[in-house]
């Protein structure tokens, strides 16, 4: 069934694996990155109670 | 080197100015990368286009062992130092580790399926890194399993430095025992077997991808750093 | 009574083996669970004895090991609770002895029991007598890396949240080289070959977890008393 579709010069397969595979990494990298905005915004509001 | 960087504070300023440029290079490489493993390669006489996974499968698998092998040393160190910032790296590298081991085992089934006609085999490599993939999963699960989180960092490492054992024989696997996987083709004593003009986007990639996981452990340590310092802040509140 | 080597030694095995024969329930459970599976793969695969026959010595295999594997992490978690680890870690013996004692103990008197139920279901399922005497070989030895492999899982997870879920994640990929080996031993008999060499390599990792396991456990039973 897969090799009947074609996706211009390469098959489903290349693409299949080209776009999973980079799209999780960028989905981790912007979760990672949402934990650290995170992360910092608590400690700075930890940090200011502290002060007062 | 190493004492002078195992300070967490020394540590960030140390990466405050390199960060940035790891990200752009990692970025670079990988997009320069792409588009020779997708444009700019040829053909294989065999494979013809779908030699053009192996730019990514490759990549994938090589680092999937070497982080495991890292947060192994990692644990060795945290065992018998007892520093807690190397057990703050080995926790920020086990989840990328984590997901490059699935990517690797999602693409090379991508790769088997038009190559052997079937997803998967139960050959001695794919089955030794679908143990590695479970090992990642043992050590995230038992790093977090306790009610105080720092608990779990000593049984993790020790599960790491047992798990090691595995390493070796995803190496040699397809050496010692004829498979269906293809024998190593890069690292031999004989010098690369690949042709020429194949070794060149792998090479980039290859440098893309260890750009990029430095970047991502970066910013994982970062995190768990600062998490250490909200904990160490709350006590001093109370 | 004086205190020397071989008395600790005879308590011991006194102690284990009366929590055991407390906790009956426990095998009791092992066994339904194997009969269970028994009956079930021949519904779920079919009757026919031809599908039988291939997967016939699997299914023996897998009622015993999933049978096994539930009571494997609980060596020490009740020892653990009523804080005999504690006194076991002070007392003068190492703790590696100790625990290599209760491994022994937990093999003997667990696990080798279940070999009688060996030829029993094998009987059940039309495996040849040749088969089922090696069966037996490759189980008792096969069982007692089993039990080092536990008890190294179940000292890890001491003083978990719940360690049900994270112990057969540990448990199997330490325990793939006592399944292939063992496969190995069977395979040969089946086509007539020598299945000593699968058998001798099938005592060397036994051997191997037998230097490795106490230690590791021992490390690790230390790290969870000293939290």
């Amino acid at each position: 069934m897969f090799d009947v579709l074609d996706f211009g010069k390469y098959n489903l397969y290349i693409w299949l694996s080209y776009s999973i595979s980079f799209t999780s990494i960028l989905i981790y990298f912007i979760i990672i990155n949402a934990r650290y905005k995170k992360a910092s915004n608590l400690l700075k509001s930890l940090k200011n109670k502290n002060s007062k | 080197m190493i004492n002078y960087l195992a300070n967490p504070n020394r540590f960030l300023n140390f990466i405050k100015p390199i960060e940035f440029s790891i990200g752009v290079f990692s970025f670079l490489f990988i997009f320069i990368g792409l588009y020779l493993s997708l444009f700019n390669s040829p053909e294989d006489y065999q494979q013809g286009d779908t030699v053009r996974i192996m730019y990514i499968h490759v990549p994938f698998a090589w680092f999937a062992s070497f982080l495991y092998f890292s947060i192994s040393i990692a644990s060795i160190f945290f065992l018998i130092w007892k520093h807690p910032f190397a057990d703050i790296i080995a926790r920020s590298i086990a989840p990328l580790g984590l997901i490059f081991s699935i990517l690797t085992i999602l693409t090379g089934s991508l790769w088997g399926k038009p190559m052997w006609g079937t997803w998967w085999v139960w050959d001695a490599r794919l089955t030794s890194m679908l143990i590695l993939c479970i090992f990642y999963f043992a050590y995230i699960g038992i790093s977090n399993a306790f009610p105080r989180k720092i608990d779990g960092s000593k049984p993790a490492a020790i599960l790491a430095i047992v798990g090691m054992v595995n390493l070796p024989i995803i190496k040699f696997s397809v050496d010692w025992w004829n498979t269906l996987h293809q024998p190593a083709s890069i690292i031999r004593f004989d010098g690369p077997s690949i042709n020429q003009e194949m070794l060149l986007p792998l090479v980039i990639m290859l440098l893309g991808f260890l750009f990029m996981s430095i970047f991502i452990i970066l910013i994982n340590i970062k995190t768990n750093l600062i998490y250490k310092k909200y904990q160490s802040e709350i006590l001093k509140l109370g | 009574m004086k205190i020397n080597f071989k008395n600790i030694l005879i308590a011991l095995i006194e102690k284990e083996f009366k929590s055991y024969l407390r906790s009956i329930n426990n095998f009791m459970n092992m066994i339904v669970f194997m009969i269970a599976i028994i009956i079930l793969f021949p519904l779920t695969v079919g009757p026919s004895e031809e599908k039988l026959t291939l997967v016939s010595n699997a299914i023996v295999w897998i009622a015993l090991i999933v049978s096994i594997i539930p009571t494997l992490d609980k060596i020490y978690i009740s020892d653990f609770k009523n804080g005999w680890l504690e006194q076991y870690y002070y007392s003068p013996l190492l703790l590696e002895i100790i625990i290599l004692i209760k491994c022994f103990v937990f093999w003997f008197f667990l696990i080798i029991p279940l070999t009688i139920f060996i030829p029993i279901f094998s009987i059940l399922l039309n495996i040849p007598f040749l088969i089922i005497f090696w069966n037996i070989i490759i189980f008792a030895i096969g069982s007692l890396g089993f039990c080092l492999i536990g008890s190294i899982c179940s000292s890890l997870t001491l003083g978990t949240k719940s360690n049900n879920l994270i112990s057969p994640l540990l448990i199997l990929p330490l325990a793939i080289p006592i399944f292939i080996f063992g496969n190995g031993v069977v395979e040969a008999v089946k086509s007539n070959y020598d299945p000593l060499p699968n058998l001798y390599l099938l005592i060397t990792v036994c051997l191997i977890l037998l230097i490795i396991s106490p230690l590791i456990s021992a490390y690790s039973i230390k790290i969870a008393l000293t939290k």
